[in-house]
């Protein structure tokens, strides 16, 4: 089965660039959001370092989301395919729910909006590819009732869940509103 | 499904990683195959029972509940 990635050319490479851009993009997200802009830099300006280094982590994310792995195999593939199929299910839903509610308030959308639902839907591809990549090649959820697939798949939702909520609450803090 | 494909390999001697190279996958897809976690697509299957010599129903068994 033939593989689609947005860097073929970068190869795995690109994943590690990725890495790096999302580490450094998000320590100093972190910084800024717990200390404030640093004001000894006139470019960017104190207002726009927030934003711009928001668009660096998903900017990241998205080289290592999309980029090939080192043993890009049959396996990966398949993994790959799970990942995304759960990203996208997980991002419509986002995009309904926040559409919903921006209807409901008569809100305006702004660059951050945006910035912030491809984070999430990057981000739960990127949880799940590497917990099925690292800790449970089966990667399962599936049709099957909720209790028979708890049991078959106990250390995936246990690993799962504890990521999840480490990104949400993370995610959460660095998009509300000072 | 079941494998054995680790039985296989331990009649040739060979480690995971030397029928990965073989095959072209990872050692990790290898490791996942014998264990059961990963059930390989048919082109793979054609490979790995090449490799050893055998028909693919000898080395690759559904489960009853597959």
């Amino acid at each position: 089965m033939k593989n689609l990635t947005i860097y073929p050319m970068g190869g795995h490479g690109t994943k590690v660039a990725g890495i790096i851009i999302t580490a450094i993009a998000l320590i100093l997200l972190l910084v800024v959001k717990l200390h404030g802009p640093f004001m000894f830099l006139s470019k960017p300006a104190p207002d726009q370092q927030l934003k711009i280094l928001f668009i660096a982590v998903v900017a990241g994310m998205h080289f290592m989301a999309f980029s090939k792995e080192k043993n890009d195999d049959e396996r990966v593939h398949a993994i790959r395919a799970k990942a995304l199929q759960m990203a996208f299910m997980a991002l419509m839903s986002t995009v309904i729910a926040i559409s919903m509610n921006m209807v409901a308030h008569n809100e305006q959308l702004s660059g951050m909006y945006l910035s912030a639902m491809a984070a999430f839907g990057l981000g739960v591809y990127l949880i799940v590819f590497h917990i099925g990549l690292y800790f449970d090649p089966e990667v399962m959820y599936n049709d099957d009732t909720v209790l028979p697939n708890l049991k078959k798949n106990k250390r995936f939702f246990v690993i799962y869940t504890i990521v999840a909520v480490i990104f949400f609450a993370l995610f959460i803090f660095l998009v509300r509103r000072s | 499904m079941r494998n054995t494909v680790k039985v296989e390999r331990a009649k040739l001697n060979i480690t995971q990683a030397d029928l990965a190279d073989q095959v072209n996958v990872s050692k990790q897809t290898i490791l996942s195959i014998e264990k059961g976690k990963f059930t390989p697509s048919t082109v793979l299957a054609l490979k790995i029972a090449r490799y050893f010599n055998s028909k693919v129903e000898d080395i690759f068994e559904l489960e009853p509940e597959d």
